[in-house]
């Protein structure tokens, strides 16, 4: 994708190049073929500078599919007696007509949290540490894709906690989640629940990742 | 009496407390015929089952286990959980109790299971072989099947399903977006060979890859395709090749004509470095051309000056033009008129110097008028206008151009012998209009009218100028003369802002 990108870069480069090289033709007098040198840099520009979702759902759902793989390899149990209600935010849960920007944040803060959760010791478990670390490993590569990606958006057009309540609910969430196992000393069955709540998030994330085809 | 709830979760917490015991098994969740199937599959073998209860709940909610009430005693170890499931992202735990006749029970709980679990089973399909194509006709419900209450595209997602196409060692994969499909879905395989044999598989992806459960491979023998002649894709590749081809022309065209590329540099060839060349054998200027003037003259009156002194007679007749009878030519500043022998008897010597007065005039006019001026139409300039050759050598050339330049005029004298024609000629209302092209002939051309011949009032003036400069008389006045032949444009304006060489008169006479 920076590949991609990069090349568009010098594509719209070349443009202002041609642009600048036309107007010190005399030819370029003409109204509209000003007219028509802007609307070529301006859609090359608008290509440059807008995020490639369709190469984002591919790295996301490739992403999403490997770290699913390692959590079924951890061993799972039901627990019926430690589960609780974490609260899992509805508008996230139900994106309906959710913008493709918007999903994109979403996503970047789900995969940062479910990554702090995880660097927790679980070593009461008894799960196999290797998978854990791979776990963690391919959740914070996909973290900086996204991070590099979302580098892109305008300042003023960044969903943050402070300007998209979604973002606001979803770390209080994660919050929640955190403190249950922290409440539960990290036990192996408060670790089993946890584990069930986060393939859940896996579910919403490929619901999520879905919204890039549209 | 307890409720039927109650008695179900008393009924669920007194087989969870030991009177019955645990056994091993897996759960699976499957997609059968587009329904949502949760499995089961003991690990005792040994003792045959005679029927089952399922009940489940959910990790989210601390609530207690449900029996499913349509796999309430059912002797299949399959429960369809299609309408009794609805939240796509929950985790759900399936409960089993097993029945082994009327005495012994026990009870199976594996993990939990979620929609990321499902392996959806392939649908029924069939294939017709073309030359070049398979038609794969998948079968769908004629509605949109629905788990979990929502659309098994929306929930599997639209790209889930994949067509595999195989032969010999080659596969490849054709992954269809499914949005809404419903009924019988024809997929088209295309650009395959003829007479070779293709096998088709059809599944849905699963969340690992070898979880997914692949159709049988269906297989056909492709028939034979035309020997000679382009086969259609072979037609429409051309005409799309061709297509794509104007495209790009037709954008280069206007790319081109808006200035984007190919814009023209015309420098001139001392910049151009790569006409090396030309550094070495510079352009030859070209040769000067020869205007062809035509003098329209206003107000003309002239003094003829002959300058010939050696051949009076003939070569005044020849050169020094008619006058009419009003004093002016018709044609040209020349004004003397020709009575050689009464002139000569009478004034000889003012004759002569008149005549050579005349001559000079003429010749001057003609030198002027770019720089000879041919009468009645045209002169030609190029006889007088060589300034790297001898001055000798163009005075000659100008008399000759002056013989050439002045027509015989028919017009018979007014005067009769003795009388003299004075022309005052302002040279200011002097149009000179080259018939040459050449703006800077014509410039030249026209800066001659800036100077001025006076020869009216005050002729001995002008005499006394042309005599000091014949004042000679055997020696001609040639250097100045022959650069008022070879005068250019650069020596008329210099001889216009001298005020040495030219003595204002006032009315825009000069006097020279």
């Amino acid at each position: 994708m920076e590949e991609e990108q990069f090349s568009l870069a010098a594509l719209g480069s070349l443009c202002l190049i041609f642009q600048v090289a036309a107007s010190i033709s005399p030819a370029s007098i003409m109204s509209n073929r000003w007219i028509l040198q802007a609307a070529f840099l301006l859609g090359f520009l608008s290509i440059t500078l807008s995020i490639n979702y369709e190469e984002l759902e591919r790295t996301q759902r490739s992403s999403n599919s490997a770290c699913l793989k390692l959590l079924d390899q951890l061993e799972r149990r039901s627990c019926l007696g430690h589960r609780d209600y974490f609260k899992f935010p509805m508008e996230v849960k139900h994106p309906g007509q959710m913008e493709k920007k918007d999903a994109a944040f979403i996503i970047k803060v789900m995969f940062e949290n479910i990554f702090i959760v995880f660097k927790n010791n679980s070593s009461s478990t008894g799960w196999n540490e290797s998978i854990v670390r791979e776990f963690l490993g391919k959740l914070h590569t996909q973290i900086d894709k996204l991070r590099k990606i979302l580098k892109e958006v305008p300042e003023n057009e960044r969903r943050t906690s402070s300007n998209y309540p979604t973002i606001r609910h979803l770390k209080s969430y994660y919050g929640r989640v955190r403190r249950f196992l922290e409440v539960k000393e990290f036990s192996s069955c408060a670790w089993m629940v946890v584990q069930a709540e986060i393939l859940r998030n896996f579910s919403i994330l490929i619901r999520l990742t879905n919204i890039f085809q549209n | 009496m307890l409720s039927n709830r109650a008695f179900s979760a008393v009924s669920f917490r007194n087989l969870c407390l030991g009177e019955y015991p645990k056994e091993s098994c897996t759960m699976s969740l499957t997609l059968r015929n587009f329904r949502l199937v949760l499995s089961l599959e003991l690990k005792n073998k040994s003792l045959p089952s005679t029927h089952f209860t399922f009940w489940s709940t959910m990790m989210s909610k601390q609530e207690e286990p449900k029996v499913l009430e349509n796999c309430r005693n059912i002797t299949e170890s399959s429960c369809d959980v299609t309408d009794k499931w609805n939240d796509t992202h929950e985790s759900y735990v399936p409960i089993v109790v097993i029945y082994r006749g009327d005495s012994m029970r026990s009870y199976c709980e594996d993990s939990y299971v979620s929609s990321i679990d499902i392996r959806p089973e392939p649908p029924e399909f069939e294939i017709v072989g073309f030359m070049d194509h398979i038609n794969v006709t998948v079968k769908f419900p004629p509605v949109t099947p629905k788990i979990y209450g929502e659309s098994i595209w929306e929930v599997l997602g639209s790209k889930s399903f994949v067509i595999e196409e195989q032969t010999g060692k080659n596969v490849k994969v054709h992954n269809p977006k499914m949005n809404n499909i419903a009924g019988n879905f024809t997929y088209v395989l295309r650009d395959l060979l003829p007479k070779t044999n293709y096998c088709v598989s059809v599944y849905f992806e699963a969340r690992a890859m070898e979880d997914a459960i692949k159709s049988p491979f269906k297989c056909t023998l492709l028939p034979p395709g035309q020997e000679a002649g382009f086969s259609e894709s072979t037609t429409v590749g051309i005409i799309t090749v061709c297509f794509i081809t104007m495209g790009v022309i037709s954008v280069i065209i206007m790319l081109k004509r808006i200035g984007y590329i190919c814009l023209k540099n015309s420098f001139p060839n001392s910049l151009n470095f790569r006409n090396v060349l030309y550094w070495i054998f510079p352009e030859v200027p070209p040769s000067e051309a020869i205007d062809k003037l035509e003098i329209i003259p206003t107000n003309k009156k002239k003094k003829v000056w002959n300058y010939d002194y050696g051949d009076e007679s003939d070569s005044d007749e020849e050169e020094v033009p008619k006058a009419s009878a009003t004093g002016y030519t018709t044609h040209g500043l020349m004004g003397r008129l020709p009575h050689p022998a009464s002139d000569s008897s009478a004034n000889p010597q003012e004759a002569q110097l008149e005549e050579d007065s005349a001559a000079e005039e003429s010749d001057e006019a003609g030198a002027r008028a770019g720089t000879v001026a041919e009468l009645p139409t045209e002169a030609e300039v190029g006889s007088g206008l060589r300034p790297s050759e001898d001055p000798s050598g163009p005075y000659e050339r100008k008399e000759t151009g002056v013989q050439d330049s002045f027509p015989r005029d028919d017009s018979s004298p007014v005067n009769g012998p003795g009388d003299k024609v004075i022309f005052n000629v302002n040279l200011n209302s002097v149009f000179l209009r080259a018939l040459h092209d050449d703006p800077e002939e014509a410039s030249e051309v026209l800066s001659l009218a800036e100077d001025t011949v006076h020869l009216d009032e005050a002729p001995h003036r002008t005499e006394s100028g042309l005599l000091m400069a014949g004042g000679d008389s055997t020696q001609l006045p040639q250097p100045g003369i022959s650069s008022q032949v070879l005068w250019t444009e650069d020596e008329s304006s210099e001889r216009t802002d001298s005020s040495d060489s030219d003595a204002d008169l006032g009315d825009g006479y000069i006097m020279r």
